[in-house]
C-alpha cells in the first residue's frame, strides 16, 4: 500500500499519545514550590561520566543525565514511560500501521539559530540508522519522505503497531540535529540541537556545562514538565554537571555548598541530612531492577531443578536490603507494579521464598553432583556486586559451592557473552522496565537471549502474540505468559526494584526525581 | 674442658655471621620490627585457622554498627565483622607479600646475575628493564593487573613484574662489584664453569643487599595491593584483602568511618614493622656501614 | 655537553619503542572492550556489535596494531573512543594538572625532606634523630590514598578548610587552584618527605665520615660550618639523583590521588581509560608518562653531571 493512497486515521489516542496525566507514579509529597525565578547557576554532582556527547551514539543513563538537557526527539516518553510527542505536533498512523506521518512544530530553532525543518529530521534519522547502537529501531523503515518543510512521512516495510514503542526510547535518543551535521561520523558532530539548554563545553571526563538557550521554543501543547517531554522551561542560566565518583565527596560537597544537587547519595548520609534545614532529599524508587539471568547451558544450572532450587533458596528481601541500603520494593516481575502490563496474579510466582528445605529437596531430586556455580558481576556498580555477594552466601547455604567473579564492567560483559564461563550474572536493567515489554524482546527471546536456551516454543509463541496483539487485553495476556515462562523455567531471577536517594540544597525548587536528573523547570529561590 | 681451652675459645673471634646476628639482636628498631611482624604472623595464623570467625558471614540485622564489644572494629554494610575481615585479610596480605618477594627474588637474581656476569647480555637486559622502569611503578602494575584480569595470582604477577627491574639492578651492581674480585678470577682460572662460579662465588655475596631490598619489596607489595584494590584492579571482592575492606568503606566514609579506618591503621602498622626490619638488616649487613 | 644530550636522547628511543610495544601488548590482552561501556547494562549483543564496528574494534588485532603504529610514526596518537577529542588534546589538557600536582608535592618535599634528613644526621643517635626518623618512617608506611581519604574526612568534611574534590585551573583562580591542590599535594608529599629524609640522612652520615670533613673538624672548624660548607655540597649530588626517583614516585601516587580528588590529570586519564577500555587513551597517556619520566631522568643526569666535576670532564 503506497502512502499516497493511504487512508489516514488518527490513531494517536489508541497508541497512548496522551496529554500529561494528572497523577504521576513517582510524585513527591507536594513540594512548597515558590514562584518560578529566572537566573542563577547550578552544579550537579553526578556519579559517572557520559561516554559521548553524540546523542545517536550514546546509550547509558550517565549520558541521559547530561544530554537530555540539550537534545530533543520527535517522540519521547512522559512521566510513566508512555510515548509523547515532542518535536512533532501531530502523528497520523495509517490504519494498517505501516505509514507514520509526523507534523513538525513550527518555529523550533536549533542552538545555531537555524529553524528545524523536515530535511533535518530526515537526515537525522538517516544518520541514526548508520551510527546508533539502537539502529535496529529503524530497520523496519522502508522510506522517509518530506512532502513539505513541516511534514515527515515514514513508511515501514511491514505493518508494525508497536513501532512508536521502539522510537520513544531515550536510550540512544533519536535526536533531531541540523542536517549539515548528519554526514559526520560517531562522536564527530557538534552538540547542536533544539533543547532548552545549549552546550558550552565538556572536558571529556570530569565536567560538562550547558547554558540556557534564549530562543528555546517551549512546547505549548502541554501544561508543565512531563517525563523527558512536556512544556520544558530553562530557568537557570547555567548548569554544570560534575563527575564526582566518590559518594562521600558528593555528600560533603553538597553540604559545603559546592553542589546544588547530588545524585546517588548513600542512604545513611541521606538520613543524616534529612534533619538539616538546608538540604532536601528525594527518593527515586524504582530507578532500576536488580536481576540475574541464568545460563541454561552450563552445569549445574543446565538442570531446571537446580535453577528452581536456587529460586527457592533466595531471600530477596535480604539481598535487596543490603544492595540498596533498604531503599527497594519487592517485585517478582519485569515491569513495575504501576504498569498496565503488570500481571494481576504476580503473587503466584516463585519469589522471595527463603525456603532452604524445599531448595535442598529440589537439589536432591535434580541429582545434583556438587558442581561449582560461577556467579558473575561487576564492581563498577556497587549494588550489583552487593547483590551477588549476598546471593552467593544464600546459595552456599543450600550446599552449592559458589565462585563469585567480580570484574569491571567491560570485563564482566565480555564474560557474559561466553556461555561456558559462568552460571548466573548479577546485573540491573535501568531503562527497559520503564519503557515496557517491547524493549525486552532481544534480551529474553530469540537467538541472542541472555539465558542461551536454544529453543523455547512457548516463549517465542508468546512474543509473536505480544507483537501482533491488537487489543490491550491481548497484549497484557501475552506479556503475562512471558513473565510466567521466565519464572517457571527460572531463566531470570528477579531480585527486586531498587531506589536511589538524591539530595539538593533547599534553594532548588520544583525538582522531581526521574529516570535522569532534570534541571529544566527548576529554579533557585 | 681445661681452663686453657676455655681461654682459647673466648679469645677466638666469633665468625662474622654470628657477629652480625648479635649486632642485629641489639638493634632496637629491628627488635620492634620483629615484634610487629610476629604480631601480624599471629593474626595470619588466627585467620588461617578461622579463629576470628567467618569473614563472609552476613548479618542483616547488624549492618553499619560502630565498634562495640561484639564487633571490635564495627561492621560493614553487609553486617560483616570488620575485625574478622581484617584478621582474615592478614593471611592474604602475607601471601601476596611473600609471593611477590619470592618471585621477585628469583626473577631479579636471574636478570641481575645474567646482566652483571655476561657483559654481552647486559645491554639488552638492562634496556628491557629500562622500558619497564619508564613507567611509574603503580601505573605499570595497574596496566598489568588489568590486562591479566583481577585476581590474587594476577596481582602477585603484576607486582613481581613491577619490582623485578629494581631488584635486578641491585643484584647486577653487586655482581659487577665482585665479578673481577681475586677469588672469582682464581676460580675461573682453575676451570670452574660459569654456573658454578655464579652459584658458588657470586650469588652468596649478593645475598646481603638482596635480603635488604626484599624486605622493602615486601612492604611496597602490601602498600601496592591496598592501592590497586582501592582502584578496583586488585583481587575481587568479597575477598577480604585490606585494600578491599578500605575500598568497600568508601561510600560510608562519613557515616561509618570505622570500615576504612581500621584496615588502614593495620596496613600502616604492618608496613612500619617491615620497614624497621629492613632498616635493621641494612644497618647490620651493609658493608659501608659496618666499618663504623 | 650537547654530545651527552644527543647520546642520551638516542638511547632513550629504544626504551620508548619498548614502552609502546609493552603498552600495546598489555592493553589488548584486557578482556572486554569500550563497546560494552558505551552500550550500558541493558544492551543486546547486536547493539554492542554495532558500536564495535563504529569504533573499529571489529578489525583483527594485527590490523589495529599496524594502524596505531602507522599513526604514531606520523605523530598521531589517535582519537579517544569516549572523550570526544583526540588523545593528544586530552593529554595536553590534563598534563598541566598532573605537573602542577607533582611539582607542588615535590616543592613541599624537598625543603622538609632535606632539612629533616640533615638535622637527624647531624644529631645522630640523639632523641631528635629518633623523633624525626620515626616520623619519616611512619610517613613511608602509611598508604597515601588512605591518608588522603582521612585528610578529606578531617580537613574538608569536618573542618571545611579545603574543597572535597575538584580542580580549579590556575588561569581561573590562582588561590583557588592552590586550595584545590593542597590536600592532594600534601597527601602525596608525606610519603616522599619520609623517603627523602631517610635518604638524606643516610647520605649525610656517609659524607660526614669522609676524611675531608674529619679533617675540617680536626682543624677546629665549627661543627655547623663543617656540615654546612663541606658536607652539604657533597650531599646534594646524590640527593639530586633522588629527585628523578621522587618524580616517578609522585606520578605513581598521583594515579590514585587524582582518582580520589577527581583531578583531571594524566593518572585519572589512565585509570579511567583502563576501566572503560579506551585503548587509544591508555596507549597514548602511558606513552606520554613514559616520555615524561625519560625526559626528567635525562635532566637529572645532566644536572648530576653539572654538579659533579668528575663527570663534567668526561
Amino acid at each position: 500500500m503506497s502512502w499516497t493512497r493511504r487512508d489516514l486515521l488518527k490513531t494517536s489516542a489508541m497508541l497512548g499519545l496522551t496529554l500529561p496525566a494528572s497523577t504521576y507514579p513517582f510524585q513527591l509529597a507536594a513540594q512548597q514550590a515558590s514562584e518560578p525565578k529566572m537566573g542563577g547557576s547550578a552544579v550537579v554532582a553526578m556519579s559517572a561520566a557520559t561516554e559521548t556527547i553524540d546523542p545517536h551514539f550514546s546509550r547509558s543513563q550517565a549520558a541521559r543525565n547530561m544530554l537530555m538537557h540539550i537534545y530533543e526527539t520527535l517522540v519521547t516518553i512522559d512521566e510513566t514511560g508512555a510515548p509523547q510527542l515532542q518535536l512533532a505536533e501531530s502523528l497520523e498512523v495509517s490504519e494498517n500501521h505501516q505509514t507514520y506521518t509526523f507534523g513538525l512544530r513550527r518555529g523550533v530553532t536549533f542552538h545555531n539559530g537555524k529553524e528545524m525543518k523536515a530535511e533535518d529530521v530526515k537526515r537525522s534519522l538517516e544518520r541514526y540508522a548508520q551510527v546508533s547502537p539502537e539502529k535496529v529501531r529503524l530497520e523496519p523503515v522502508d522510506t522517509i519522505s518530506t512532502p513539505d518543510d513541516y511534514t515527515v512521512v515514514v513508511k515501514l516495510k511491514n505493518p508494525m503497531p508497536s513501532w512508536i514503542e521502539l522510537i520513544k526510547s531515550p536510550a540512544s535518543p533519536m535526536t533531531i540535529i541540523p542536517s549539515e551535521e548528519c554526514d559526520k561520523g560517531p562522536n564527530e558532530i557538534e552538540p547542536i540541537a533544539t533543547g532548552p539548554f545549549q552546550f558550552v563545553d565538556w572536558d571529556g571526563v570530569t565536567q560538562l556545562r550547558v547554558r540556557r538557550y534564549e530562543d528555546y521554543k517551549p512546547n505549548e501543547a502541554y501544561k508543565g514538565r512531563d517525563g523527558y517531554g512536556g512544556n520544558r522551561v530553562a530557568y537557570l542560566d547555567e548548569v554544570t554537571f560534575k563527575v564526582v565518583s566518590e559518594a562521600s565527596s558528593r555528600v560533603s560537597g553538597l553540604q559545603a555548598g559546592e553542589f546544588t544537587i547530588a545524585d546517588q547519595v548513600p542512604v545513611p548520609a541521606a538520613k543524616r541530612m534529612e534533619s538539616s534545614p538546608d538540604i532536601v532529599t528525594y527518593d527515586r524508587i524504582p530507578i532500576w531492577m536488580n536481576l540475574a539471568p541464568v545460563n541454561v547451558t552450563r552445569p549445574p544450572t543446565d538442570n531446571v531443578l537446580v535453577r528452581k532450587a536456587i529460586q527457592h533458596a533466595l531471600n530477596t528481601e535480604e539481598i535487596m536490603g543490603i544492595a540498596t541500603d533498604g531503599l527497594f520494593q519487592l517485585n517478582p516481575c519485569f515491569v513495575y507494579p504501576d504498569s498496565e502490563f503488570y500481571p494481576s496474579n504476580a503473587e503466584q510466582m516463585i519469589y522471595n521464598e527463603n525456603d532452604a528445605d524445599k531448595a535442598k529437596a529440589l537439589l536432591q531430586e535434580a541429582g545434583y553432583q556438587g558442581e561449582e556455580l560461577v556467579l558473575l558481576t561487576s564492581s563498577d556498580i556497587a549494588s550489583l556486586e552487593e547483590a551477588a555477594v549476598v546471593m552467593a552466601e544464600q546459595i552456599k547455604a543450600i550446599g552449592i559451592p559458589v565462585d563469585v567473579k567480580v570484574l569491571d564492567w567491560p570485563g564482566a560483559n565480555a564474560m557474559r557473552e561466553d556461555p561456558t564461563a559462568y552460571n548466573i550474572f548479577s546485573t540491573a536493567y535501568a531503562i527497559q522496565p520503564m519503557l515496557g515489554p517491547f524493549q525486552y524482546q532481544r534480551l529474553i527471546s530469540g537467538p541472542g537471549n541472555w539465558f542461551y536456551y536454544e529453543e523455547d516454543n512457548v516463549m517465542e509463541q508468546a512474543w509473536d502474540d505480544l507483537l501482533s496483539a491488537g487489543t490491550p487485553e491481548e497484549r497484557r495476556k501475552a506479556w503475562s505468559e512471558i513473565e510466567f515462562r521466565l519464572n517457571d523455567q527460572a531463566y531470570f531471577l528477579k531480585l527486586g526494584d531498587r531506589g536511589i536517594k538524591q539530595a539538593s540544597t533547599a534553594a532548588l525548587q520544583n525538582f522531581e526525581p526521574y529516570d535522569a536528573i532534570r534541571m529544566w523547570n527548576v529554579w533557585l529561590s | 674442658m681445661t681452663e686453657a681451652a676455655i681461654a682459647v675459645a673466648r679469645s677466638t673471634p666469633l665468625p662474622p655471621w654470628q657477629l652480625k646476628l648479635r649486632r642485629l639482636f641489639r638493634h632496637n628498631g629491628f627488635l620492634i620490627g620483629i615484634a610487629i611482624f610476629s604480631t601480624v604472623l599471629l593474626a595470619t595464623l588466627a585467620g588461617l585457622f578461622g579463629l576470628a570467625g567467618d569473614p563472609l558471614k552476613i548479618n542483616y540485622t547488624s549492618r553499619l554498627v560502630g565498634p562495640s564489644e561484639d564487633f571490635f572494629f564495627g561492621t560493614d554494610n553487609y553486617g560483616r565483622s570488620i575485625f574478622t575481615r581484617v584478621i582474615d585479610g592478614a593471611h592474604l596480605s602475607m601471601l601476596i607479600g611473600l609471593s611477590v618477594v619470592g618471585i621477585t627474588a628469583i626473577s631479579g637474581t636471574l636478570v641481575g646475575a645474567s646482566a652483571g656476569y655476561f657483559p654481552k647480555l647486559d645491554g639488552l637486559i638492562m634496556r628491557c628493564m629500562d622500558a619497564l622502569m619508564a613507567f611509574p611503578p603503580l601505573m605499570l602494575a595497574i596496566a598489568i593487573a588489568a590486562a591479566l584480569g583481577t585476581g590474587l595470582t594476577n596481582l602477585i604477577i603484576a607486582l613481581a613484574i613491577t619490582y623485578t627491574p629494581r631488584t635486578g639492578r641491585i643484584v647486577r651492581s653487586a655482581v659487577l662489584g665482585i665479578r673481577s674480585a681475586e677469588y672469582v678470577e682464581s676460580a675461573r682460572l682453575s676451570g670452574a664453569g660459569h654456573l658454578r662460579i655464579i652459584l658458588r662465588h657470586i650469588l652468596p655475596n649478593c645475598l646481603a643487599p638482596l635480603l635488604v631490598d626484599l624486605t622493602f619489596v615486601f612492604a611496597y607489595a602490601i602498600l601496592a595491593e591496598a592501592a590497586l584494590s582501592f582502584l578496583g584492579v586488585g583481587p575481587p571482592p568479597p575477598t577480604p584483602t585490606w585494600g578491599n575492606i578500605i575500598a568497600e568503606g568508601r561510600d560510608y566514609m562519613v557515616d561509618a568511618p570505622w570500615i576504612s579506618v581500621f584496615p588502614g591503621l593495620v596496613i600502616a602498622f604492618t608496613v612500619l614493622g617491615l620497614n624497621l626490619l629492613g632498616d635493621g638488616l641494612r644497618d647490620v649487613l651493609d658493608p659501608r656501614l659496618v666499618k663504623n | 655537553m650537547l654530545d651527552v644530550i644527543v647520546r642520551r636522547l638516542c638511547s632513550a628511543i629504544p626504551v620508548l619503542l619498548g614502552v609502546s610495544l609493552v603498552t600495546f601488548g598489555l592493553i589488548h590482552v584486557i578482556p572486554g572492550d569500550a563497546a560494552v561501556v558505551i552500550a550500558g547494562p541493558d544492551a543486546s549483543s547486536e547493539q554492542v556489535e554495532s558500536i564495535r564496528a563504529v569504533l573499529g574494534l571489529d578489525k583483527p588485532l594485527h590490523v589495529q596494531f599496524g594502524l596505531w603504529f602507522w599513526n604514531l610514526f606520523q605523530g598521531d596518537l589517535g582519537d579517544s573512543f569516549m572523550l570526544g577529542r583526540s588523545v593528544a588534546q586530552a593529554i595536553q589538557e590534563r598534563l598541566p594538572t598532573t605537573l602542577l600536582l607533582t611539582t607542588y608535592s615535590i616543592l613541599l618535599t624537598i625543603p622538609f625532606g632535606i632539612a629533616a634528613g640533615l638535622i637527624a644526621a647531624y644529631r645522630q643517635n640523639s632523641w631528635v634523630d629518633t623523633f624525626v626518623m620515626t616520623i619519616a618512617l611512619v610517613g613511608v608506611s602509611v598508604p597515601s590514598f588512605w591518608l588522603s581519604v582521612m585528610a578529606v574526612l578531617l580537613f574538608s568534611v569536618t573542618l571545611g578548610w579545603f574543597p572535597t574534590s575538584g580542580y580549579i585551573p590556575p588561569s581561573e583562580d590562582l588561590l583557588g587552584c592552590l586550595r584545590s591542590l593542597t590536600l592532594p599535594a600534601v597527601s602525596l608529599a608525606v610519603f616522599q618527605i619520609g623517603l627523602l629524609a631517610r635518604m638524606t640522612r643516610a647520605t649525610t652520615l656517609e659524607v660526614l665520615r669522609q676524611d675531608y670533613v674529619r679533617t675540617a673538624r680536626a682543624k677546629g672548624v665549627s661543627e655547623w660550618r663543617a656540615v654546612g660548607k663541606h658536607a652539604l655540597a657533597n650531599v646534594m649530588i646524590p640527593v639530586v639523583t633522588v629527585i628523578g626517583l621522587l618524580v616517578s614516585v609522585a606520578l605513581a601516587g598521583a594515579v590514585v590521588i587524582e582518582q580520589i580528588f577527581v583531578l583531571p590529570g594524566l593518572g585519572q586519564l589512565v585509570v579511567q581509560g583502563i576501566l572503560r577500555r579506551d585503548y587509544p587513551v591508555i596507549q597514548g597517556s602511558l606513552l606520554a608518562v613514559a616520555v615524561l619520566l625519560v625526559l626528567i631522568n635525562l635532566i637529572v643526569d645532566l644536572l648530576y653531571a653539572y654538579l659533579d666535576p668528575r663527570l663534567r670532564n668526561d
